[in-house]
C-alpha cells in the first residue's frame, strides 16, 4: 500500500477525526458535569457519586485497548473502525437520552468502549498504510489530533452549553459517530484489501442485509427510545398509555414497551448469532475476542469497576467507604487477582512474560498510574472551582480557566523531549512532576476571589507546563528498557496506566477530599448563628460556597501529593534506564 | 453536525415525537380514543370542589412538585418530593436553587416549624422557608394556603380530552383547565408575582387530583415558567416528628 494512495489517506484523516472526537469525549463533561448530576438528581456537592460519569468512559476505554490490538490484527483496521464508532454513537444515543445515573453511566461507558477501540485500530491502519521509515509523521498525527481533542473537548462542550444544554453535546457526538462511521464504510467498498485477513467480510458487502435483523434493531432502538423518553403524547393517549404500565413494581422496564424493547434486543442479538448471513457477524467477532483475550478484559474491567463502585456508594458524610462499598472494593480485588493469575497462566497472554521485567519498565507504569491520579484533578477541579467561584453561569468562562493549563501541556511536552536526551528520564520527570505539585500547592490556596486575578495564571501555567515535561521521559524509561518488539505495547500500557490512575484519582480524591472536610469541619455553624437569628443571608451563602470550595482544595492538595509521589517514584525506578541514546521525536511521537 | 445545536430539550421531545411516530406507523393502528368523556358528566365546577374535599378529608399524601427550569438567576424552589399529612407536616426533599445551582435539601416541617438539612451540613436547623422563596412544605395539602385552596378559585374552568397517568400510568383521568387570580397563588407560593396562572388539572375517577399543572411568572421580574405538582397514594399516614 502507498502513502501516496488517495483514499488511504482519506481514511486515515477520518480515522484522525474520529480519534480527536473520542478524546474531546473524555473531558467533554467536565464543564457540564454540575448540568449532568442536576438532571440525574445528584447535588453538586456529592462530586463523588458523580464521577462515574467520567470514570465511565475511562473504564470502557481502558477495558478495550488491550482486546482491540489484536482484533484489529484478526479482523482489519476498516470493521472495527467501523464497529468502534456505531458502538460510541450508540453510548452518546444513551448519554443524550439518560434519565438516571445508572443509565448515564452505561452510555458513558459505551462511549469509552467504542472511543477506546478507535486508537489502537488507527495506529494499525497507519502501519498497513506506510513502511516502516515514513511512519513517524503519520504517527506524529494521529499523536496530536489526540492530544488536541484532549485540549479542544472542554472548549467544546463550553461552546455547546452556551446555546443548549448538555444532551445536545451527545447528540452532535451521535451524529458525528454516524457520518464517520458511514464515510468509513463507503470507502472500504472500494479497499477491500485493507481488511486484510478478514476477506470474508470483504466479499460479504455485495449480499443483500438481512431485513429480519434490522427489523428487529428498529424495534429495539423505537421501543427503547421510548422506555428512555416516556414521550408526554403516548403516555397520556388512554390507549397507547397502557404500553407503560408496569407488570409489577414501578420499573421502567418492567413494562409492556420495555419488554418489548428487551425482548427484541434478545431476539436481535440471537439473529446476529444464528443467521447465515447476519447484520453484524456477531460468531465472527465473538470468535475473535475469544482469541483476543477476553476474559482477560472482562476481569480487568471488573476489577476496575471495583474501585469505582466502591468510592462512588460513599457518603463522605459518615465514611470513607461503606459496607456496600467495601464489597464493591473486595470484589475489584479479587477481579485483580484472578487477572494476575490469568496473565501468568494463559499462553499468549497481553503483556509477553518478562517484557516489563526491567525496573524502569514496571516503573514507568506506577510512574504514570500517579500521574493520572494528579491529571484527572486539574482537568475536572479547575473548571469546577471556576465555576464554583467567579462563573457560576458560563461555562464558556470556566473552560478558559482550564485552557490556561492545557496550552503549556505541548509546550512543557516538547523541551521534555530535548532534556530527556541530555538530562536522566527521572530528574526530568521528577522536576515536570515537582513543578506540577507546586501548581497544585499554590491551587489548594485559591480561595473565592483568586480567579479574578491575573496571578492565577501562574499554577496554571506552572502545573501544566510540569505535566508536559513528565510526559516523555515517562515514555523514554520504558523504551529504553523493553525489547523492540514490545515498544507499541508498553507505550500502550504507560497510557492505560495513566488511565487508570485518572479513573481512581477522580473517585478517590473526590472522596477523600470530602471525607476530609465533613469530618475537620464538622459541618457549618447554624445558619441561623451565621445570620443573627435569620435563616438566610449573604454570610451563610458564602459559607456555603466556601464549603464546595474547601472540597476542591482538598482534590488540589491531594493531586500534590501524588504529583510528589510520581516524582520520588521516577527518580527511585528510573535510576538504571539509559534513556539518553534515543531521539526526542521518538518520544514524543509515542507520548500520546 | 450543526443540526443538532438547538436547545436540547426540543430536541429530546422532538426526537420523542419521532419515535412516538415510529412505532405508531409500525404498528399501523388507528389509536385510542381520547375524546373528552360526554356531557353528561358534572359541571367541571363541581368536580373541582368535589377534588378540594378529597384532598381536604384525607390524612395525608405523598407529593412530587418539579418544573422544566427556573428563570436564569432566580432563587427558588426546583422542586420538592415527600410525605404531607394533615398534622400538618411534611418530610421529604425540596430542591433548591441558590446562586445558579441546584441544592437536594433534606426537609421536615411539623406544624409550623420547618428544619431542614442544609448543603455543606449534617445536621437538621430550624429555618425560615420564606428566607428561600420558599413555601412552608406542610402547608401544601392545607385548605387555606395550599394546592387545594386554588381549586374552587379556578375560573373559566373547562373540561378537556380524557388522559392517562397517576400512579404507573395505570388511571385514566380527565384534564380541566382554568384561570387561577395571582393573589390566591400568592397563598400558596408567595412569591408568585404574576396577575393570574393558566392551570392543568387532571382529576381521577374517584374525584382525587392526581397532577396540577400552572404557567405563569411565579417570582418576581423573571420570566414565565411552569410547576407541575402531583398527588399521590391518598390516605397515607405517617406521623412525622421533630428531627
Amino acid at each position: 500500500m502507498s502513502p501516496g494512495d488517495t483514499s488511504g489517506r482519506l481514511l486515515l484523516g477520518l480515522a484522525s477525526i474520529a480519534v480527536a472526537f473520542a478524546a474531546a469525549d473524555t473531558y467533554v463533561v467536565v464543564l457540564a458535569l454540575p448540568d449532568m448530576m442536576t438532571s440525574v438528581g445528584v447535588e453538586v456537592i456529592q462530586l463523588q457519586r458523580a464521577a462515574p460519569i467520567v470514570s465511565g468512559f475511562l473504564l470502557g476505554y481502558v477495558a478495550m485497548l488491550p482486546l482491540i490490538g489484536r482484533i484489529a490484527d484478526l479482523r482489519g483496521r476498516l470493521p472495527v473502525l467501523t464497529a468502534a464508532l456505531v458502538v460510541f454513537a450508540l453510548g452518546s444515543l444513551v448519554t443524550a437520552l439518560a434519565y438516571d445515573m445508572p443509565s448515564i453511566v452505561t452510555g458513558r461507558f459505551l462511549q469509552g468502549v467504542g472511543g477506546g477501540g478507535l486508537v489502537p485500530a488507527t495506529l494499525a491502519l497507519v502501519a498497513d498504510l506506510y513502511p516502516v521509515h515514513r511512519r513517524g509523521v503519520p504517527l506524529g498525527v494521529v499523536s496530536a489530533v489526540q492530544e488536541i481533542g484532549s485540549v479542544l473537548g472542554p472548549l467544546f462542550g463550553a461552546l455547546v452549553l452556551s446555546i443548549a444544554d448538555w444532551r445536545a453535546i451527545f447528540l452532535i457526538n451521535l451524529a458525528v459517530g454516524l457520518v464517520l462511521a458511514a464515510a468509513l464504510r463507503s470507502i472500504s467498498g472500494g479497499r477491500a484489501a485493507l481488511a486484510g485477513r478478514a476477506a470474508s467480510e470483504a466479499s460479504g458487502r455485495s449480499r443483500p442485509p438481512d431485513v429480519v435483523g434490522g427489523l428487529l434493531l428498529l424495534i429495539t432502538l423505537v421501543a427503547g427510545a421510548l422506555v428512555f423518553t416516556q414521550p408526554p403524547p403516548i403516555m397520556e393517549d388512554l390507549t397507547w398509555g397502557q404500553v407503560f404500565i408496569p407488570f409489577a413494581g414501578d420499573g421502567r422496564w418492567l413494562t409492556p414497551v420495555g419488554a418489548v424493547a428487551i425482548t427484541a434486543a434478545a431476539l436481535f442479538l440471537a439473529r446476529c448469532s444464528f443467521a447465515r448471513r447476519p447484520l453484524v457477524d456477531l460468531r465472527g467477532w465473538g470468535r475473535s475476542a475469544r482469541e483476543a483475550d477476553l476474559p482477560g478484559a472482562l476481569l480487568l474491567a471488573v476489577a476496575l469497576s471495583g474501585v469505582i463502585l466502591a468510592f462512588a456508594t460513599a457518603d463522605p458524610k459518615v465514611q470513607v467507604f461503606s459496607d456496600q462499598g467495601l464489597w464493591y472494593l473486595a470484589g475489584g480485588a479479587l477481579a485483580a487477582v484472578l487477572y494476575v493469575r490469568h496473565q501468568r497462566r494463559t499462553a499468549t497472554p497481553l503483556v509477553p512474560h518478562g517484557a516489563l521485567s526491567a525496573t524502569p519498565a514496571w516503573g514507568s507504569l506506577v510512574v504514570s498510574f500517579f500521574i493520572g491520579a494528579a491529571l484527572i484533578a486539574a482537568l475536572i477541579d479547575i473548571p469546577l472551582f471556576a465555576r464554583t467561584t467567579i462563573y457560576p453561569d458560563s461555562q464558556l468562562q470556566a473552560a478558559l480557566v482550564l485552557v490556561r493549563f492545557l496550552v503549556t501541556l505541548p509546550v512543557g511536552a516538547i523541551v521534555g523531549g530535548y532534556l530527556t536526551r541530555r538530562v536522566p528520564a527521572g530528574v526530568v520527570t521528577a522536576v515536570g512532576m515537582l513543578l506540577a505539585a507546586t501548581g497544585f500547592l499554590l491551587m489548594s490556596g485559591w480561595d473565592i476571589t483568586t480567579l479574578e486575578h491575573a496571578s492565577a495564571t501562574v499554577p496554571l501555567v506552572v502545573g501544566g507546563l510540569g505535566f508536559g515535561l513528565a510526559l516523555a521521559p515517562v515514555n523514554a524509561a520504558v523504551l529504553a528498557t523493553t525489547a523492540d518488539e514490545v515498544h507499541g505495547l508498553s507505550t500502550a500500557l504507560v497510557v492505560v496506566a495513566r488511565m487508570v490512575g485518572m479513573l481512581v484519582g477522580i473517585s478517590a480524591l473526590t472522596t477523600i477530599g470530602l471525607r476530609s472536610y465533613y469530618s475537620e469541619q464538622g459541618g457549618l455553624p447554624t445558619v441561623r448563628e451565621a445570620c443573627d437569628g435569620k435563616s438566610r443571608c449573604a454570610e451563610f451563602t458564602l459559607l456555603l460556597k466556601e464549603a464546595g470550595i474547601a472540597q476542591e482544595q482538598t482534590v488540589f492538595l491531594g493531586a500534590a501529593v501524588c504529583a510528589v509521589i510520581a516524582a520520588v517514584l521516577a527518580l527511585i525506578l528510573f535510576r538504571d534506564a539509559a534513556t539518553r541514546d534515543l531521539a526526542a521525536r521518538d518520544l514524543l511521537r509515542a507520548a500520546g | 453536525m450543526t443540526g443538532t445545536a438547538v436547545g436540547s430539550r426540543a430536541t429530546h421531545r422532538r426526537l420523542a415525537g419521532m419515535c412516538a411516530a415510529a412505532i405508531l406507523a409500525l404498528t399501523a393502528c388507528s389509536g385510542g380514543d381520547d375524546g373528552g368523556s360526554g356531557d353528561d358528566g358534572p359541571p367541571p365546577e363541581e368536580v373541582l370542589t368535589a377534588a378540594k374535599t378529597t384532598l381536604d378529608e384525607t390524612t395525608g399524601l405523598n407529593i412530587r412538585l418539579t418544573t422544566p427550569g427556573l428563570p436564569e438567576g432566580v432563587t427558588g424552589v426546583a422542586g420538592a418530593t415527600g410525605v404531607v399529612t394533615n398534622a400538618p407536616a411534611f418530610e421529604g426533599d425540596i430542591e433548591v436553587v441558590l446562586a445558579g445551582t441546584t441544592f437536594k435539601v433534606p426537609v421536615v416541617s411539623v406544624k409550623g416549624k420547618v428544619w431542614a438539612e442544609l448543603p455543606g451540613t449534617t445536621v437538621f436547623q430550624d429555618i425560615d422557608p420564606a428566607d428561600y422563596n420558599a413555601p412552608d412544605p406542610a402547608g401544601f395539602i392545607s385548605g387555606e394556603t395550599g394546592f387545594p385552596s386554588l381549586l374552587p378559585a379556578t375560573t373559566d374552568v373547562a373540561e378537556g380530552k380524557s388522559v392517562r397517568g397517576g400512579e404507573g400510568n395505570k388511571e385514566v383521568l380527565t384534564t380541566y383547565t382554568g384561570t387561577v387570580p395571582g393573589d390566591v397563588m400568592k397563598n400558596v407560593i408567595p412569591s408568585a408575582a404574576g396577575d393570574s396562572f393558566e392551570a392543568t388539572y387532571q382529576i381521577a375517577n374517584d374525584e382525587q387530583l392526581r397532577e396540577a399543572t400552572f404557567v405563569g411568572v411565579f417570582y418576581p421580574d423573571s420570566e414565565e415558567m411552569t410547576y407541575t405538582v402531583s398527588f399521590d397514594d391518598y390516605g397515607t399516614e405517617k406521623a412525622i416528628s421533630k428531627p
